[in-house]
């Protein structure tokens, strides 16, 4: 029996969320991309629940929102911001924690499609296979995406390693 | 392994995620005005049927980005120039509840108007029997009722809604080392991040929303760097909910907001006045209205 919008809003909105808080890395982006997102799925719900997943189909219309955002959208110029928020200060002193902080800020200025892929492949556990369905390209270029994002977090990792510390203004 | 260090730092911040019923409110409301639209039951006037609010015994005036002479006039507030302006895009006005929150309570409530011309801002303070009754309409956090009550009592067909916390807004007033809130007649009073809000509670009826509104926003116009403006903002975590199907776009409203160079404190009257600029908000008048009613 097909799921109703309601029951699928109710149960799976705040997963959504954390989706696209991974995604844009900005909880009022991520708000906004979701509200956007969720309005156009339910406006064409019936559409949406003929998928053979409805989740993978809002999850794919919500990364193309996040793919096609454009820069200054209304709800940062309503705060009068014109930069993603950054992450809360880590309350643990440990250096993990530190550094997982600093690897969150650095992703946010991956290309958009890289940092999708990341967040598809370690945050949603897709394969491969999956993530290019859901991005409309191939599997080697889904690879190719990852394989960039990856080095550029390690490089920045070396780099702070050989450095002794992380330039933090950035 | 870099890897793996992802998946924790997914982790670790999932906590950044937004509360969902707020937003499913939003997206209801966002829907049923998308659909009603689809369905051609709405007017299409509608769009022009933006504020509606309340009338003003007191004005009080912050200036932000000056440049075109506003045709309300400046008060004890002063001035405060910001970066260059540009001009000012004309469209459709645009209507934003404005709600302050404590611990899940409406601390305050408010609407923050843009006129069609797009080159100010009116922040008006709700204060008599309209905030208590949005006040508690909102008690339990749903959107829906809010905007409702607000279009009841006042007529006005809210575009969006904005949240702001009072630790929020204590953080932002802190970072400008402290706003001037002004009142006609009564003078300005320097708050810090402390003081704020005892001041906005003892001034609740005289529009202490407005005095602090106007203050926080003369502040933030008085930056001139960009980064810093954006770490003060941040420190806000405000959070804004989009109600209206009839923005022609996420980006024209963000144009809208780009232009604006003047903004203008209006507390709500308890007396007959209140029609009068009911009516004028509705025909995108405030400015005359203030023109009218200097104080």
């Amino acid at each position: 029996m097909p799921v109703t919008y309601e029951e699928f809003a109710r149960t799976r909105l705040p997963a959504l969320l954390r989706f696209a808080v991974m995604l844009t890395g900005d909880p009022h982006t991520a708000a906004d991309i979701v509200q956007d997102t969720m309005v156009r799925a339910h406006l064409k719900w019936r559409q949406v629940s003929a998928a053979q997943s409805p989740e993978a189909y809002v999850r794919q219309m919500l990364t193309n929102a996040f793919l096609d955002w454009r820069r200054g959208s209304w709800l940062r110029r309503v705060v009068l911001r014109d930069r993603p928020v950054e992450p809360p200060p880590a309350t643990d002193p440990a250096q993990e924690s530190v550094e997982r902080d600093r690897i969150w800020r650095l992703l946010a200025g991956l290309p958009r499609r890289q940092r999708a892929v990341l967040v598809l492949r370690y945050y949603e556990d897709l394969a491969d296979a999956d993530i290019a369905e859901l991005l409309g390209c191939t599997v080697g270029t889904v690879r190719g995406y990852a394989s960039r994002a990856l080095a550029t977090l390690r490089a920045s990792a070396q780099s702070v390693q050989t450095s002794g510390g992380f330039d933090d203004r950035g | 392994m870099i890897e793996d260090e992802l998946r924790e730092v997914f982790a670790d911040h999932e906590e950044l995620a937004p509360p969902a019923a707020p937003l499913a409110e939003a997206i209801e409301e966002d829907y049923r005005r998308r659909r009603r639209r689809r369905l051609g039951l709405r007017a299409g006037a509608a769009a022009a049927a933006v504020v509606a609010v309340v009338a003003v015994p007191a004005v009080v005036v912050a200036m932000h980005r000056p440049a075109a002479g506003p045709s309300v006039a400046p008060l004890a507030g002063g001035t405060a120039s910001a970066g260059a302006a540009t001009d000012a895009p004309a469209g459709r006005p645009l209507t934003l509840v404005v709600a302050l929150m404590t611990g899940g309570a409406p601390e305050a409530v408010g609407i923050a108007h843009v006129p069609a011309s797009h080159d100010r801002a009116y922040l008006i303070a709700l204060t008599g029997d309209d905030a208590a009754a949005l006040g508690n309409e909102f008690h339990d956090g749903k959107v829906g009722p809010l905007t409702t009550a607000l279009t009841r009592a006042t007529g006005v067909t809210p575009d969006g809604m904005v949240l702001l916390t009072t630790a929020g807004l204590s953080t932002v007033v802190s970072s400008l080392d402290g706003i001037d809130a002004c009142q006609q007649g009564g003078g300005c009073q320097h708050l810090t991040g402390e003081s704020w809000l005892p001041y906005l509670r003892t001034n609740a009826a005289t529009g202490g929303l407005a005095s602090v509104g106007t203050g926080v926003l003369k502040g933030l116009a008085a930056i001139t760097d960009p980064a810093r403006l954006s770490r003060v903002l941040d420190g806000s975590g405000a959070m804004t909910l989009s109600l209206s199907a009839d923005l022609p776009s996420h980006h024209d409203l963000s144009e809208a907001l780009a232009g604006i160079r003047t903004v203008a404190g209006i507390v709500e009257p308890a007396g007959a006045d209140r029609t009068e600029l009911f009516q004028d908000l509705k025909t995108d008048r405030l400015d005359a209205y203030l023109a009218a009613h200097p104080g």
